[in-house]
């Protein structure tokens, strides 16, 4: 019998996004040694929000650096985006390919030599390496453009969609073309993100540069500022001051547009459950803080309130599906692992995440709700837990869970009352 | 469950210098943000007080009632439960207020990390215990030309060791001027303080261990400073100068209670004589050392996060130093007053004031791991 590849990596994912946090350091330790770790680089994609949390730092490889430019428009794992902004990972594929082939080999070698031993959010190291790497990466493209069909065709050949490539080019090109520029203003400085608003940081200059040169390379740097930047609301107010000051509005488009994209990201179908809502969580913080600077533009308004109804209903999903309903079935069982215990955990976080974001919107019956159907099971498992009836999980988890979910107070409260 | 909250004022202390380690306090490892480094301490007529950081981030201790110091702001319902845990115990010491903490932990209310580390040093704990009490009983014995390590070496638990040495101290207690019941009852005493000092190199005990990280973030910070000129001068200047005094008298400290413990018919009699004083010696480097576990926790946590954030890490570690007592210092010891460390709130992002919390939350939970290994 042939399993398919295809079965073969979800089988892998599933068992990254469950390894225990040990287990899952090990195997990023030999996927980061291994020398053809680009072609699993999307798996490990899949577990990125949890290697963040754990704080797993990646090695920094000439392909980390390459991307730097145009990340923003990257969309996160496997979510194959609907916007016109965003292009799926699967891109970088036959992008690392045609770089490869058509560089400089001694820029490449001087970039590998220059990323060993250092860590991804170094952000000098980065630089460095992008440096090298930048302007032949261009030149490559261009290459591609001129040529689509040949250098397609050859690309097609050993296995890459170079069709794909083609359809994002006119989005990695301008940016790849601004490489040192959109990496001093996405990357940390000092290990501290960059605060658009500050005098020193490029954002403004880049944004006032080319919206009236280049309105189509104006949308593409904003959409990556808006996606990637640790500040999104300050990338907002640039961008709406600009359009005031030019009185065009049209300016204003690209806001817009990253907002729809991002309210699509929370109404996405799940797709892998402490993931999604990690993700969710996210992508909900982001639009949030985006339409929260825009308070009185009708078009925002309204999002915000749909936002709101959104956030009101994940929140719901999110404690029903990845919090309480694991938490029961844990407690059915007869031990839990740390790791179990620390993924509802995560999964409560989220959840908190999305609360806050949502509650900015004005929405609250939504959460009120969704906690107060939440106190009940949570409580009677308490009742369990105190009872020593509950195999798998202790009052002490349990209690941490409703902390997360209900504050202090409550989670006392129900401690109390379990006795 | 708690006490009401305090009536007495809370005063605020610009310049805390305390005289003596007890007027320092021990450091309580609570993991809310507005607790953090709190310590405890017996003042005036025996009362409990708490000293903590200005909570606005300003220059300056508050030093108010121990009583109700969880009513003072929303904390964790681990804090709480050290809390009440402090309270039922009569905690005060370092040691004390550790294992108060340490059951806390162990029951899985600061996180599963805190968890497994406080579950397997209760277990450590118990076997270094073992080990310091068989080793002193052994040591008497042998130092009075007694038979009964083949005895010692049989018995396998606590109980089984507090049963024998009653019979084994027989020829020695009165010599003492001893019962052997007493004598037995204060090797127990003895033990419980040894146990944190360890014997065995490869298997270091809790004060070695601390004294280890202490001396390896000093040399961490050292290197820093030499290498990343944009270090914080005062910060690293502060932190090595408290540091390298605390760890020099650490080790002098802990060296001493070793030498000490070779000793045991001395200790003995000295521990009948003035408990107080042998006790304070014997855990004089621990003493010392409260509030560094956290202090090694925060830097090694910012190592994790992008290069620099060790760097940015000095500030916050300046600000959390345990002061040094005027007892060691003599007083001729400035400190460098800490920087304001006010925290800020991006406007318009006060919403994610509560989640920042949850995110120093988390640290400090990473930190009880440490500090209650």
């Amino acid at each position: 019998m042939t399993i398919a590849p295809d079965t073969v990596r979800a089988e892998i994912a599933t068992s990254l996004r469950n390894a225990p946090e040990g287990r899952l350091r090990a195997v990023i330790a030999v996927i980061d040694r291994h020398p053809r770790r680009a072609e699993v680089e999307d798996l490990v994609e899949l577990v990125r929000p949890r290697l963040a949390g754990l704080h797993i730092p990646r090695p920094l490889t000439p392909q980390r650096a390459l991307v730097v430019p145009f990340e923003g428009l990257l969309a996160g794992g496997d979510i194959v985006p609907r916007d016109g902004l965003r292009m799926p990972r699967a891109v970088l594929s036959p992008l690392f390919a045609l770089v490869r082939e058509r560089i400089d080999p001694a820029a490449w070698t001087e970039a590998e030599r220059l990323a060993e031993g250092r860590r991804a959010d170094d952000t000098p190291a980065v630089m460095a390496v992008g440096r090298r790497l930048w302007p032949g990466a261009v030149e490559a493209l261009e290459a591609f453009r001129d040529d689509p069909r040949g250098i397609g065709r050859a690309l097609a050949a050993a296995g890459h969609d170079a069709q794909l490539l083609a359809d994002c080019l006119a989005r990695i090109l301008p940016l790849m073309r601004l490489g040192e520029a959109m990496a001093a203003a996405l990357l940390p400085r000092n290990g501290v993100a960059l605060d658009p608003t500050l005098p020193t940081a490029p954002h403004r200059g880049l944004l006032v540069g080319c919206v009236q040169r280049d309105p189509a390379l104006f949308r593409l740097i904003a959409a990556a500022m808006l996606f990637r930047s640790e500040f999104p609301e300050s990338v907002t107010r640039i961008i709406r001051d600009i359009a005031a000051r030019l009185d065009r509005p049209a300016v204003f488009g690209v806001v817009g547009e990253v907002a729809d994209a991002l309210k699509a990201d929370l109404e996405a179908p799940v797709t892998g459950p402490g993931l999604a809502s990690e993700r969710r969580g996210q992508a909900a913080m982001r639009l949030v803080t985006i339409v929260s600077v825009l308070e009185g533009m009708p078009r925002f308004d309204a999002l915000a309130i749909e936002a709101g109804r959104i956030l009101g209903g994940q929140f719901t999903a999110t404690v029903r599906d990845s919090v309480i309903a694991p938490l029961t079935a844990l407690a059915r069982q007869g031990s839990a692992e740390a790791d179990a215990v620390r993924a509802l955990e995560t999964a409560a976080h989220a959840a908190k995440r999305i609360e806050a974001a949502g509650r900015l919107t004005g929405a609250t019956s939504a959460f009120k709700e969704a906690l107060a159907a939440a106190r009940q099971p949570v409580a009677a498992l308490m009742r369990s837990a105190a009872q020593g009836s509950v195999g798998g999980i202790g009052r002490a988890e349990i209690a941490r869970l409703a902390e997360i979910l209900l504050g202090s107070d409550e989670a006392m409260a129900l401690l109390t009352e379990a006795g | 469950m708690t006490s009401p909250a305090p009536a007495a004022p809370r005063a605020l202390l610009t310049d805390f210098q305390p005289a003596t380690f007890l007027e320092r306090g021990a450091t309580v490892p609570f993991t809310s943000p507005l607790l953090q480094q709190a310590r405890i301490r017996l003042g005036a007529g025996g009362t409990r007080e708490v000293v903590l950081r200005n909570p606005s981030g300003g220059p300056g201790w508050y030093v108010g009632p121990w009583d109700g110091v969880v009513e003072l702001a929303r904390v964790t319902v681990h804090d709480r439960l050290v809390y009440k845990r402090i309270e039922e115990t009569g905690a005060i010491t370092p040691l004390e207020i550790r294992r108060a903490a340490r059951t806390v932990s162990a029951e899985g209310y600061g996180g599963q990390a805190a968890k497994a580390a406080a579950v397997a040093a209760i277990e450590a704990e118990e076997r270094e215990w073992r080990g310091s009490y068989a080793t002193l009983l052994a040591t008497l014995l042998g130092q009075a030309g007694l038979a009964g390590s083949d005895l010692i070496a049989k018995a396998h638990s606590r109980q089984e060791l507090i049963e024998l040495a009653p019979s084994l101290l027989a020829p020695i207690a009165p010599r003492l001027g001893l019962a052997p019941g007493v004598m037995a009852e204060t090797l127990e005493e003895l033990a419980t303080v040894l146990a944190r000092m360890g014997g065995a190199a490869d298997r270091p005990a809790q004060t070695p261990r601390d004294l280890a990280a202490a001396r390896r973030l000093l040399a961490e910070i050292r290197t820093l400073a030499a290498e990343d000129t944009r270090a914080d001068p005062d910060a690293v200047r502060a932190i090595l100068g408290v540091g390298d005094m605390t760890v020099t008298l650490a080790e002098d400290a802990l060296g001493r209670a070793r030498a000490e413990a070779t000793r045991p018919q001395a200790l003995v009699m000295a521990w009948g004589e003035n408990r107080a004083a042998t006790k304070a010696r014997l855990t004089r480097a621990e003493w010392l050392l409260d509030g560094w576990a956290t202090l090694v926790s925060i830097w090694d946590t910012a190592g994790e996060q992008p290069p620099g954030s060790q760097r940015h890490a000095l500030p916050e570690i300046h600000l959390l130093l345990p002061m040094l007592p005027r007892e060691v210092t003599g007083g001729t010891v400035q400190p460098v007053a800490p920087p304001n460390y006010a925290r800020k709130v991006v406007r318009g992002a006060e919403w994610l004031a509560e989640l920042a919390d949850a995110d120093v939350i988390a640290r400090n939970e990473r930190a009880l791991a440490r500090t209650v290994a």
